[in-house]
C-alpha cells in the first residue's frame, strides 16, 4: 500500500471513530441521572408545571431516539445546538472562550513541545550527570506539588508580595485583561493581555516543559541502549550524528503521537489553572456546563474535542508515514 | 384608603463635601449567563441585574420597604387594594422618561403570563390592575399582608415598555445592551471575565462613584490577594485563616446572616421517623452550636426549632429550643423502650428494626456532608447508626420529591436540605410556604413528606388564618401558636442559618453601609460610597506598557545591530 492508500485508510477509520464518539457522547450524557429542569429546583417561584414547560421548550421531553435524530441532522448542518444556560448558540459560547484557551494553552503547548523535546534530549544525552540529576529532582519536586497550589503560590508572590515588598514589577491575580483595556488602543491592550498571561502561562509551561522533557528523556535513554546505536557508533559516526540522525528521530515518534493526541485536549482547557487564575477559557466553561447540565453545550464541546483529537491523531499518523517508512509499508 | 405609608429616601451622607469619581471593584465568583430580569437563575445574574434595574421599592438594611421608583404607597383597610405613586424624576438609561405606563406594562405582563420564572406568586391573586394619573392601583381578591406586597410583589423589577414590547421575554437574553432605570448603566460584558457599569447620571438619587467593575474571580484565595493588593474593594467569605489578617491589609470585617437555613429532613413516610418523640430525641442529640462553630467557622447561627429566625417581629421565645443534651436523647429513647437487645451497639425500634439511617446529602455541598458526619458522631453514643450518603444534587432533589415526579421518590431515610428565598421573620406568609398542606412547597409531597399528624392540620389552619388576617396583633398571636406547635412536633429539624463574612477595604473608599442581613456591597453602599481622597489620573498599566515597549524596541535595535 502506498502513502495515499495509507492516508485514505486512516481517514476512513478516523471517521468511523468520530461517529462512534459522538454517539457515545450523546447517549452517555442522556442516560446519567438528573434533569436540567432542576436548575430551577430550589426556586419556590417555579412550580412543576412551569418546569414542564421549560422541558418542552428545550425539547427535552421528546423520546431519546428522536432527540438523537434531531442531534445528527443539526450536526450535519453545522448546528451544534443552543445553550439554554447561556441562551446563545453553542458555537458562539465556545467561540467566546476558545481564543483565550488557545492563547494560553496554545502558547504553552508550543513552548512545552519545543523546549521540552530539546531539553529532554539534552539531559538524556548527559544521563547520570549533575544536570540530569538536577532535572530529575526538579521534575519530581514540581510534580509532587498540585498545580493549583503552585498557581496560588505564584499569585501570592508575584501579584501581592511583589507589590508589598516594592519589587519593580507585579502581575495580575486574575482575569485575561483589565476591564476597559480594549478602549486603550491596540498596543496597550495587547500588552495588558500579555501581562495577564504571564502567571498562568508560567505555571503551565514549567509543568509542561518538565513533562515533555521527562517523556523525551525516557524515550531517548531507551533508544540509546539499542543495538543499532552501537552499530552506528561502531561505524565511526560522531556523537552528534548518532544523536540526531539515529537516536533523536526514533525517540521523537511517540512524542509526535502525544502531540497529536494533545491537540484535542487544548480545547478542553486546563480547568485548574483557568480556575485559579480566573482565566476565561473553555475548561471553566465546560466544567460549569457539566455541573449545570447544559446538554447541548457539553455535547458541542465534546464533539469538537473528540473531532480535534481524532484529527490530531490522524495528522500524527500521517506524519508517521512520512518520517518512518516502516509504518506505511507494514 | 386609610393608611399612607409614603417614605422619603434618606441616604446616609457623610456630612462633608462629597468626592466624586473612582471605580468600585466588587467581584463575583462565577459569571452570569443572561441579564433577563424576568428569568434570571443564579445569584450572579441577579447581582448584576439589580444594578441595572429598579423595582418600585427596595428593602433597606433593616429589611424594611424603601421607596425607589415609587414615591409613596397606600392600601385599603383590608389590604385588598394597593396604590403606588411613582416619582416624576426617573429616567431610563437611554434617556427616555420612566412613566406609569412602564410600570403598568411590567405588572400587566407578569399578571398575564404565569410562565414567567421570576414572577411573584401574588400576581395570581390580582383581580384588577388600573392606572390613575401617575399611580397604579392593584386590587387583590383578598388582602395580602403589607410584608408580602412590599417585599414580594413590589420588588418586581420594572422594565421599559419601549424596549420589551416587541420581544419574547422568555427567549431574550438581554445581554447586549440592557436598558434599565437602576443606579448603574450597562457598559460592557466580557463573558467569564468582567462587567463594566457606569453611574446613571439621571438617577433619582446622587451617586458619587463613576462606576463599578465586576470582575469574575473564581478562586477565593486569588480574590483575597486581589483585595489585599488593592485590585478589588470587597469580597465575601474569605478563607478563615486569612480573615484574621484583614486589618493588616487595611480591610474591615463584616458578618451578616444569609437568607438560607439548613435542616435535617426526616422522611415521615417511614417508621420510626413519624414518631414525634423520636424526632425530638434526635434534635436533643445534635450539637448545633458546634456545627456552626466548627463547620461554618462561626459564620451563622443556630436555627430555632420553631422554623422562625430569632430576630424581628414574630419570633416566639416560648417555643421549645432543644439545647444539646445527649443524655436527654438516651433517656427519651429508653422511655420509648427502644434499647439494644442484640448487643451490637445499635438500638432497635418498636418493630425490632435497628436504628440505622442513611442520610442523603448533596455531594457538592461539603459543609452539608461534614454536618452529616458530625450528626453521625453525635448520635453514635445514643445507639443510633447514621450512614453518610453523598449524592448528586439532582438525584437528591428527585428523591425528596422536589421535582413532583413520584417515580423513585421518597426512597430515603433522612436528608440534609435548605430553605432559601425569604426572611421568615419579616414575612408572615412564609409559614404558609413552609408548613401548610395546601401549597406544593409545604405539602406532603416535598420537604416534609409524611407529616400527617393532627398538629399538621392545626398548623395548616393557622397558616390560612395568618394569610387572610388583617389585624397585626392577631397575626402575631397566630404565628406564636404556629411556632409552639412546630417546635414541639418538629416537621423539620432545623440545624443552622448560614452566615456570611465580608472583607471591605477602608483605605480608599468611605461610606460603606452595613446591615445585619447584608454584606457591605449593597444598594445603599452604591449610593453613599465615595473616595477618601480625589482620584489619581491615568492607569499604571499604560506606564508599564510603555516601559515594556521601550525595552522590547531597544532590544530589537541592539539585536539587529549585532547581527549586522
Amino acid at each position: 500500500m502506498g502513502l495515499r492508500g495509507y492516508i485514505a485508510k486512516k481517514i476512513f477509520f478516523a471517521l468511523i471513530a468520530f461517529v462512534i464518539a459522538i454517539t457515545v457522547v450523546f447517549f452517555l450524557y442522556h442516560v446519567i441521572p438528573g434533569n436540567p429542569a432542576n436548575i430551577f429546583a430550589t426556586d419556590r417561584t417555579v412550580n412543576p408545571e412551569q418546569r414542564e414547560n421549560l422541558l418542552e421548550r428545550w425539547g427535552l421531553n421528546e423520546p431519546l431516539w428522536k432527540q438523537y435524530g434531531i442531534f445528527l441532522r443539526n450536526l450535519l448542518q453545522g448546528d451544534l445546538g443552543f445553550s439554554y444556560l447561556h441562551k446563545l448558540p453553542v458555537s458562539e459560547v465556545i467561540g467566546i472562550s476558545l481564543p483565550w484557551t488557545l492563547l494560553l494553552l496554545g502558547t504553552s503547548f508550543v513552548l512545552n513541545a519545543v523546549i521540552g523535546i530539546f531539553l529532554g534530549a539534552f539531559v538524556a544525552w548527559r544521563r547520570g550527570s549533575k544536570l540530569d540529576t538536577g532535572f530529575v529532582l526538579t521534575y519530581n519536586f514540581y510534580n509532587a506539588i498540585p498545580l493549583f497550589f503552585v498557581g496560588m503560590l505564584f499569585i501570592a508572590l508575584f501579584s501581592f508580595y511583589s507589590r508589598k515588598w516594592g519589587w519593580p514589577f507585579y502581575f495580575p491575580a486574575y482575569g485575561a485583561q483589565t476591564a476597559g483595556s480594549s478602549e486603550w488602543g491596540f498596543f496597550p491592550h495587547l500588552v495588558d493581555i500579555l501581562w495577564h498571561l504571564v502567571l498562568p502561562l508560567t505555571v503551565l509551561t514549567i509543568a509542561g516543559i518538565l513533562g515533555w522533557s521527562w517523556f523525551m528523556r525516557g524515550n531517548l535513554i531507551n533508544i540509546l541502549t539499542e543495538d543499532y546505536i552501537k552499530t552506528a557508533r561502531a561505524k565511526g559516526l560522531n556523537e552528534n550524528q548518532v544523536l540526531y540522525r539515529h537516536a533523536f528521530r526514533n525517540a521523537i515518534l511517540p512524542v509526535v503521537t502525544n502531540i497529536g493526541m494533545s491537540i484535542g485536549g487544548l480545547i478542553g482547557g486546563a480547568v485548574l489553572i483557568e480556575t485559579v487564575f480566573s482565566y476565561p477559557g473553555t475548561g471553566r466553561m465546560l466544567y460549569e456546563a457539566l455541573i449545570r447540565h447544559d446538554y447541548p453545550l457539553v455535547q458541542g464541546a465534546f464533539i469538537i474535542i473528540s473531532g480535534l483529537t481524532l484529527l490530531g491523531l490522524l495528522l500524527a499518523e500521517i506524519v508517521y508515514g512520512f518520517i518512518d517508512p516502516r509504518i506505511r509499508t507494514s | 384608603m386609610l393608611v399612607l405609608m409614603g417614605m422619603s429616601p434618606s441616604l446616609m451622607v457623610m456630612g462633608q463635601e462629597p468626592i466624586y469619581g473612582g471605580i468600585m471593584h466588587t467581584p463575583l465568583s462565577a459569571d452570569a449567563h443572561a441579564l433577563n430580569p424576568f428569568s434570571w437563575t443564579t445569584t450572579y445574574e441577579a447581582y448584576v441585574i439589580w444594578h441595572i434595574y429598579d423595582p418600585l421599592v427596595r428593602l433597606d438594611l433593616e429589611n424594611q420597604a424603601y421607596a425607589c421608583i415609587a414615591e409613596s404607597w397606600s392600601h385599603s383597610t383590608d389590604f385588598s387594594e394597593w396604590t403606588f405613586v411613582i416619582r416624576d424624576d426617573v429616567y431610563w438609561h437611554d434617556g427616555e422618561k420612566l412613566t406609569i405606563d412602564d410600570v403598568f406594562y411590567t405588572y400587566n405582563l407578569n399578571w398575564n403570563d404565569p410562565d414567567i420564572p421570576r414572577r411573584s406568586w401574588l400576581f395570581d391573586e390580582i383581580t384588577e390592575l388600573e392606572v390613575v394619573d401617575n399611580t397604579i392601583v392593584i386590587t387583590f381578591g383578598w388582602g395580602p399582608k403589607p410584608a408580602d406586597v412590599l417585599y414580594d410583589l413590589a420588588t418586581t423589577l420594572i422594565v421599559p415598555e419601549h424596549i420589551w414590547a416587541d420581544i419574547d421575554l422568555h427567549d431574550y437574553a438581554n445581554d447586549v445592551n440592557p436598558i434599565g432605570s437602576g443606579p448603574f448603566k450597562f457598559v460592557e460584558w466580557e463573558r467569564a471575565q468582567f462587567f463594566r457599569l457606569e453611574k446613571h447620571d439621571q438617577y433619582q438619587f446622587p451617586i458619587y462613584i463613576d462606576g463599578k467593575t465586576i470582575p469574575i474571580i473564581s478562586e477565593v484565595e486569588a480574590a483575597f490577594y486581589a483585595l489585599a493588593g488593592g485590585d478589588i474593594e470587597v469580597m465575601a467569605n474569605p478563607p478563615p485563616e486569612l480573615e484574621s489578617a484583614a486589618e493588616f491589609y487595611n480591610a474591615s470585617v463584616h458578618t451578616s446572616l444569609n437568607d438560607y437555613w439548613v435542616y435535617l429532613g426526616m422522611n415521615q413516610r417511614r417508621y420510626p421517623n413519624n414518631v414525634t418523640e423520636f424526632r425530638q430525641a434526635i434534635m436533643y442529640g445534635i450539637d448545633r452550636q458546634e456545627i456552626v462553630d466548627v463547620i461554618k467557622y462561626g459564620r451563622g447561627a443556630i436555627m430555632p426549632a420553631s422554623c422562625n429566625l430569632p430576630w424581628g417581629t414574630y419570633y416566639n421565645e416560648e417555643a421549645k429550643t432543644y439545647d444539646y443534651n445527649i443524655t436527654k436523647t438516651i433517656e427519651m429513647l429508653d422511655d420509648l423502650g427502644w434499647v439494644d437487645t442484640d448487643e451490637d451497639d445499635i438500638r432497635e425500634d418498636g418493630l425490632g428494626n435497628p436504628l440505622e439511617f442513611d442520610v442523603i446529602v448533596s455531594a457538592d455541598a461539603q459543609e452539608s456532608v461534614d454536618t452529616v458526619k458530625f450528626i453521625k458522631t453525635y448520635l453514635e453514643p445514643a445507639g443510633i447508626q447514621v450512614n453518610v450518603v453523598p449524592i448528586i444534587w439532582d438525584v437528591l432533589w428527585t428523591t425528596v420529591g422536589g421535582t413532583g415526579d413520584e417515580a423513585n421518590t421518597w426512597d430515603y431515610d433522612w436528608a440534609v436540605l435548605g430553605w432559601v428565598g425569604f426572611w421568615s421573620d419579616f414575612h408572615p406568609s412564609s409559614f404558609y410556604w413552609l408548613l401548610s398542606a395546601d401549597n406544593w412547597w409545604g405539602s406532603n409531597a416535598v420537604n416534609i413528606p409524611g407529616w400527617n399528624s393532627t398538629v399538621r392540620t392545626q398548623v395548616t389552619d393557622l397558616c390560612e388564618l395568618v394569610l387572610y388576617e388583617t389585624d397585626e396583633a392577631v397575626v402575631a398571636d397566630l404565628i406564636d401558636q404556629i411556632q409552639v406547635l412546630v417546635a414541639e412536633d418538629l416537621p423539620y429539624l432545623p440545624l443552622q442559618v448560614n452566615g456570611g463574612t465580608y472583607l471591605y477595604k477602608t483605605d480608599e473608599y468611605k461610606g460603606w453601609q452595613l446591615g445585619p442581613t447584608d454584606g457591605p456591597d449593597n444598594y445603599f453602599t452604591w449610593l453613599s460610597i465615595q473616595l477618601i481622597s480625589p482620584p489619581e489620573s491615568g492607569p499604571g498599566y499604560l506606564a508599564l506598557g510603555a516601559i515594556l515597549a521601550l525595552v522590547i524596541t531597544v532590544g530589537l535595535i541592539k539585536f539587529r545591530r549585532r547581527r549586522d
